[in-house]
């Protein structure tokens, strides 16, 4: 038989006895990372709804900049309570990555920052400021959201880029909630 | 050579990482942690152990042997792959902070010179039990090496040292009895080089004198 054809089957054969034992110890620890990450959003989601274990957690992946929703859905009912968003978008010096948490009002119930690679000093210390917007809904904080109004003229200079980055991730939110919760934003 | 000088030759005489110079790059880039090195320690004595077992059983097996010849360097990457692969499924499920702290350097496992080269050198030429106690010799004497790396970059950097999650010996005191601070530069990828020139160069010392008083001692008789 032809030897290259040969050293193929030979590399076959391996490669499908390994795949083989790779899917056995995959079925197994497959679960196991499934419930950590679950887990770990939980956690995350706890800080903005506390009572998230009374509610059944559904994932939506998302394309483009909204990357995720995390749907709180009544176990009974079905109806969404409350959503978590990730979202991105380009701020100043680099992309802003968000959490959005929306109640069920459509109001804007807490974000946090995952990754402000643009303004690590101030960016991470904005979450839980709600820079006078209150309980504006989420398509008041997509306009009117201003972490430095009043600020000097030097750092009015970044303020279109920084503000307009995380604008645009609230944004994005109130395109998506009508879809999720039903109705408009 | 026994099976105790076959299992203890990774310690010292062949150091993987002091003798050989091998697997610089994981060596360098997680020993900021003693944690790490641990960590990383335990999934190369899993991965170089069974891949030498495996590659000299089939090499030791005439008709696996005249089959695998022609391609016995990808079928020695197919086997390692997948064992590297088994360790970070493993490692993600149930060590997930050590998972995200090596990062990367799990999966370069499979590029690690050390564990092709004993399986080229070693496992394929010899029986089972052999390479196998020489890939448990060379793990051991690689985890070894990286913990003397991070507990110099760790001690001198962070002022601590980070046995596993939160159990951690802070030697800060010590700090502030000399009255400096660490220094950060340990911890970064400069310090990895500069710690590793530091105990190379003591290692190297240390052989050439044991060298020269051997010498010394046969030339006296």
């Amino acid at each position: 038989m032809n030897k290259s054809l040969v050293s193929g089957l030979v590399l076959l054969c391996f490669g499908v006895v390994c795949g083989l034992l790779l899917a056995i110890v995959n079925h197994f620890t497959a679960p196991v990372i499934l419930a950590n990450e679950q887990r770990v959003i939980r956690e995350t989601i706890r800080t903005f709804f506390a009572d998230v274990d009374d509610y059944d957690l559904e994932e939506i992946e998302l394309e483009g900049d909204l990357e995720m929703a995390y749907l709180l859905k009544d176990k009974t009912t079905g109806a969404v309570h409350a959503a978590v968003y990730r979202v991105s978008a380009v701020a100043y010096n680099g992309r802003v990555n968000m959490l959005i948490a929306i109640d069920q009002e459509l109001v804007v119930a807490g974000y946090s920052f995952i990754d402000n690679s643009g303004t690590e000093g101030l960016g991470l210390n904005l979450a839980n400021l709600d820079f006078g917007m209150g309980d504006k809904p989420i398509a008041a904080w997509a306009v009117e959201f201003d972490t430095i109004a009043g600020a000097t003229i030097t750092s009015q200079g970044y303020a279109p880029a920084y503000d307009g980055g995380v604008r645009n991730c609230f944004a994005l939110v109130a395109e998506r909630v009508g879809t999720d919760f039903g109705g408009d934003a | 050579m026994n099976q105790k000088e076959n299992f203890f030759k990774g310690f010292v005489k062949e150091n993987p990482l002091f003798v050989s110079v091998l697997g610089m790059c994981p060596s360098l880039a997680i020993t900021t942690k003693v944690e790490n090195a641990i960590g990383m320690g335990v999934a190369v004595f899993f991965v170089l152990t069974l891949s030498n077992l495996v590659i000299s059983l089939i090499m030791n097996s005439k008709f696996l042997r005249d089959l695998v010849k022609p391609v016995r360097i990808p079928v020695y990457i197919i086997v390692i792959a997948s064992l590297v692969t088994i360790v970070e499924m493993v490692m993600h499920a149930y060590f997930e902070s050590l998972y995200k702290s090596l990062g990367v350097f799990i999966p370069l496992i499979v590029v690690n010179c050390i564990i092709l080269g004993r399986a080229e050198a070693f496992a394929s030429e010899n029986k089972p039990l052999d390479s196998a106690i020489d890939g448990m010799g060379m793990a051991l004497g690689f985890t070894f090496a990286i913990l003397i790396i991070s507990l110099f970059r760790e001690i001198l950097g962070s002022g601590m040292i980070t046995i596993w999650g939160d159990a951690a010996l802070d030697l800060g005191f010590i700090f502030e009895f000399l009255r400096i601070s660490p220094i950060d530069i340990f911890i970064k990828p400069v310090g990895a080089f500069l710690s590793f020139a530091f105990i190379l160069a003591t290692v190297v010392a240390i052989r050439s004198a044991g060298d020269r008083r051997k010498a010394k001692a046969g030339a006296d008789k």
